[in-house]
């Protein structure tokens, strides 16, 4: 049976001397998998369209086994994905994050939707680390795992400090700090900023200007659940270390785009003004 | 299927091949029990020589029988520019055209965020040696137009630019002989992008 589908390409992988092994997501079925015929000659038509990150209508023939490609209209290329060596370390990152997570065939619009805001987010050049940190806390849902982040997580309580704890996956009150003898504190803007990064759909949210120390501690928080409680770890994170290593590609100085230190917590995300 | 034992080898062997199935390795090993003696030797000599006698060139990492290659060791060549390949079959697919007179420098590889394959991972740090002698005027980034090889050839140039030395990409568009009608449209706003003036 023919069908067409509206997805975007998380990864491809040679078979045989001229085919590539297509995954995509799509908005239809879910992540499908599909055998694109000739797609390494360099003349075919398929080349361009089976590009990672590329969000396009796919025409895929699917029988019982895997489907094959039959063609392809790319509706965004993603230019500046490709273009942009910090942009496409972090879509990958979102890429393999999704691929991991998500089963094969299971139908999820939402899941769609936030790897197309993600990239588009990227492709329009907002910041790739902060988009990948609401991918991240967003997923965690997919993964299993639902943080308690309305309340404390042991009493309920509403008001009051909090801190987050690994080990109760959510938010305690200073009332119930003596539950996990590991946590970490948080300010009243990092609770809001976790509530918003969990919460929020990413084209709801402003320009993104975060501090480099804020984005270090949401990742610090969100890796470690992953780490801790889903088992996940990626190869994209290693390069990402990789280039946080060397002196002129590190996360710190990306992110020092003018946003450096001055602003309170509250400014880090701007009002909403529609991301694309 | 039980084959006599060093037929079978011989059928696992060619299996290990790329691209070569049971069936084919099979029809190649009765293929080989065939042939004359004399030829048999001579191939089993050729497929260990190449794996002996070949080394990587110590300066631009090229497959060579000799240290430094031929090329780098060509006096004729022009060592002002060194074009950078991710593999030694893009070299000798540059050899053929014989349009470039410059060196080379082979990655053995591309940077692959997908694959955790880093900077680190490739034949980068050699590059920026060589780059230290003052000889090299231009690098031409001849990467492949994938993910792969553009995120390779931007990281190249991020690292290279502040030297000085002119950094080039190789240019995207139609292949000679095709057809603008059948070209998708990536293809053709890269061909566009890089047009020049006549």
């Amino acid at each position: 049976m023919l069908n067409k589908w509206e997805g975007i390409v998380l990864r491809t992988g040679p078979y045989g001397e001229t085919n590539k092994v297509v995954t995509f997501l799509t908005r239809e079925a879910g992540k499908v998998t599909a055998m694109a015929r000739g797609a390494k000659k360099p003349a075919s038509r398929l080349a361009a369209v089976t590009q990672p990150f590329t969000h396009g209508i796919f025409m895929v023939y699917k029988g019982k086994g895997m489907g094959t490609l039959q063609s392809g209209d790319a509706l965004r290329t993603m230019r500046h994905l490709h273009h942009d060596i910090m942009a496409t370390a972090y879509a990958s990152y979102i890429a393999e994050l999704m691929d991991r997570l998500i089963e094969d065939n299971q139908p999820s619009s939402g899941q769609f939707e936030l790897l197309r805001q993600a990239f588009h987010a990227i492709d329009e050049e907002y910041d790739p680390e902060a988009i990948t940190l609401f991918v991240e806390w967003k997923m965690l849902p997919v993964a299993g795992i639902h943080p308690v982040l309305h309340q404390c997580a042991s009493c309920g309580a509403t008001e009051g400090e909090f801190a987050f704890s690994f080990q109760e996956i959510g938010f305690l009150c200073h009332r119930c700090f003596h539950v996990d003898p590991y946590l970490i504190r948080l300010s009243p803007s990092h609770l809001r900023l976790i509530r918003t990064f969990y919460n929020v759909p990413i084209e709801q949210v402003g320009k993104l200007t975060l501090k480099p120390a804020t984005k270090k501690f949401m990742r610090k928080i969100v890796r470690t659940i992953y780490d801790e409680q889903v088992g996940v770890r990626l190869k994209s994170a290693s390069f990402l270390d990789q280039l946080d290593r060397m002196p002129s590609f590190g996360r710190q100085e990306q992110a020092a785009d003018g946003t450096e230190d001055k602003k309170e917590p509250d400014d880090e995300c701007s009002a909403p003004e529609n991301l694309p | 299927m039980h084959y006599p034992e060093p037929i079978s080898k011989l059928i696992d062997s060619f299996m290990k091949l790329p691209g070569i199935g049971p069936k084919t390795a099979a029809r190649l090993a009765f293929h080989v029990l065939d042939m004359k003696e004399d030829t048999v030797l001579e191939f089993s000599k050729a497929l260990v020589d190449a794996k002996r006698d070949l080394t990587f060139c110590s300066v631009c990492g090229h497959i060579t029988d000799t240290d430094p290659c031929r090329i780098c060791k060509d006096e004729s060549r022009n060592k002002t520019m060194v074009c950078v390949v991710q593999e030694p079959k893009d070299v000798i697919a540059m050899e053929k055209m014989r349009d470039f007179n410059g060196l080379y420098h082979v990655l053995h590889g591309a940077i692959s965020p997908m694959d955790g394959i880093g900077p680190e991972d490739i034949n980068i740090p050699d590059l920026l040696k060589r780059l230290q002698d003052e000889t090299v005027q231009e690098v031409i980034l001849a990467t492949n137009p994938t993910i792969e090889g553009e995120a390779t050839a931007m990281y190249i140039s991020r690292l290279i630019k502040p030297s000085g030395i002119r950094t080039t990409r190789i240019a995207h568009g139609l292949p000679v002989g095709g057809d603008l009608e059948y070209a998708d449209e990536v293809t053709l706003s890269k061909a566009l992008e890089g047009r020049r003036e006549l």
